[in-house]
């Protein structure tokens, strides 16, 4: 059976263990926000401060969890980060006559992100030539489509695609969710054209049409 | 007694080579690199933002609007339409003519094959009188010529009307076409057709010729 001097020294030992838990606590409130303010802009904040947690970015822009609270953007934590990179336009060269459909043709463009964002197709418009509508040489056929990974290595659909003729392609759209976001943030956005030319699309003439593709950072 | 007739030196001119690729359709050439369309970066990092939209030799990648909430994305297409024009096709005739006397043949029609994207005009000149042995032998006959474009190949509906007449009035005549005149395949068939006239002063075993161009312009 132990003594009463064997309960009189755990007593001791728990009373000095609390001691040290508070002694931390109270320095840690003095210093932590003073640490905080040493952070440098470039890294980013995970939960709470953690200055051996660097993101240099652009090499690491992980889309981690912590950072996305719901679909919010973190309001002054730092670390918002997006990127996109990559060509929108497209240019065709026809020979020959009659009224046809291209194939698909697909602009494979790099996004990086690690918040959730959201794509719109705006001001999409009929074909022109020299200025004046010219709807009856065709029209073109647009698709948009998230997967995960880059053009050079493209992965899994994340959202459907969304498509329409011209003007009709205006307002499709869609959001990648942050729960949506791979791992490593890396999205890639397939913007595809189809042509379809008809017999009066006259040769030595240049057709244009525009848009725009809108991003909203959520 | 036996008459022959050659009518040769039918020629047609166009300012288009003519290649070898034949093309019966559309064929679409895309170019989606960087040079041609230009590149569009936009970046936010943190509250940094950076954006930019560089210009190909064709198109223009503009970023605008740029924040850190979003940024706008210009789209745009650029289609180049290459001429294509092809015409296949004979435009020359011979006749052979049996037995005496003053007869008119029935019309004798030549099709050629036009595939175009572009507007065309077709014009008569240098038709000739009826020529043996070099010398003008109008009084052994003559030759009615019809000039006419339809849409599709073999021939569909009528473009405008014949232009017509005979030996050296056929000459001057034109047709033009317009790209609502042609079919969803874009061909067309020019026809040159021939009625040919002898009197009794057409001589056996003698051959007569005439001789004329057709030009095409490509508008």
């Amino acid at each position: 059976m132990p003594g009463p001097y064997f309960f009189e020294s755990k007593l001791r030992s728990l009373k000095s263990s609390k001691m040290s838990v508070m002694a931390s606590v109270a320095i840690f409130s003095i210093l932590g926000p003073l640490a905080l303010l040493l952070v440098p802009a470039q890294q980013r904040s995970i939960f709470t401060f953690n200055s051996s947690q660097a993101s240099a970015w652009p090499v690491q822009h992980y889309a981690q969890a912590p950072i996305i609270i719901g679909s919010k953007r973190p309001q002054g934590m730092g670390g918002e980060q997006v990127s996109v990179i990559g060509n929108f336009g497209g240019t065709f060269s026809i020979s020959g006559i009659g009224s046809t459909s291209s194939s698909r043709s697909d602009e494979l463009i790099n996004i990086t992100t690690n918040l959730p964002l959201t794509f719109l197709a705006a001001n999409f418009t009929i074909l022109y030539v020299g200025g004046a509508q010219a709807n009856t040489a065709g029209s073109i056929t647009y698709e948009m489509q998230l997967y995960a990974g880059t053009a050079a290595s493209v992965g899994a659909p994340l959202t459907g695609a969304v498509g329409g003729t011209d003007n009709m392609f205006n307002n499709s759209g869609f959001s990648l969710s942050a729960g949506a976001i791979p791992a490593n943030g890396q999205v890639v956005l397939r913007l595809s054209r189809t042509l379809n030319l008809t017999q009066y699309a006259e040769g030595a003439n240049t057709y244009t049409a525009s848009g725009i593709i809108n991003l909203t950072i959520n | 007694m036996k008459k022959l007739l050659g009518i040769a030196g039918m020629a047609v001119l166009a300012s288009a080579a003519f290649g070898q690729a034949n093309l019966t359709t559309r064929v679409f050439t895309y170019d989606g690199t960087q040079a041609t369309n230009g590149l569009s970066t936009f970046e936010v990092n943190n509250s940094t933002v950076y954006s930019a939209g560089t210009a190909g030799t064709s198109t223009s990648n503009s970023v605008t609007g740029a924040s850190t909430t979003g940024a706008s994305f210009a789209a745009n297409t650029t289609i180049n339409v290459l001429t294509y024009v092809y015409l296949n096709g004979n435009l020359g005739g011979t006749f052979t003519i049996n037995g005496p006397g003053s007869n008119t043949d029935i019309e004798r029609d030549n099709d050629c094959e036009v595939r175009s994207n572009r507007p065309l005009t077709f014009s008569t000149s240098a038709f000739t009188v009826l020529q043996t042995g070099g010398a003008a032998a109008s009084t052994a006959g003559s030759v009615l010529y019809g000039m006419a474009v339809f849409t599709e190949y073999p021939a569909g509906s009528q473009v405008g009307s014949t232009q017509s007449g005979t030996d050296t009035g056929v000459n001057g005549k034109s047709i033009a076409t317009t790209m609502s005149s042609l079919a969803a395949d874009g061909k067309m068939t020019l026809r040159l057709s021939r009625t040919l006239t002898l009197t009794q002063l057409a001589e056996g075993a003698t051959t007569y010729t005439a001789s004329g161009t057709i030009a095409l312009a490509i508008n």
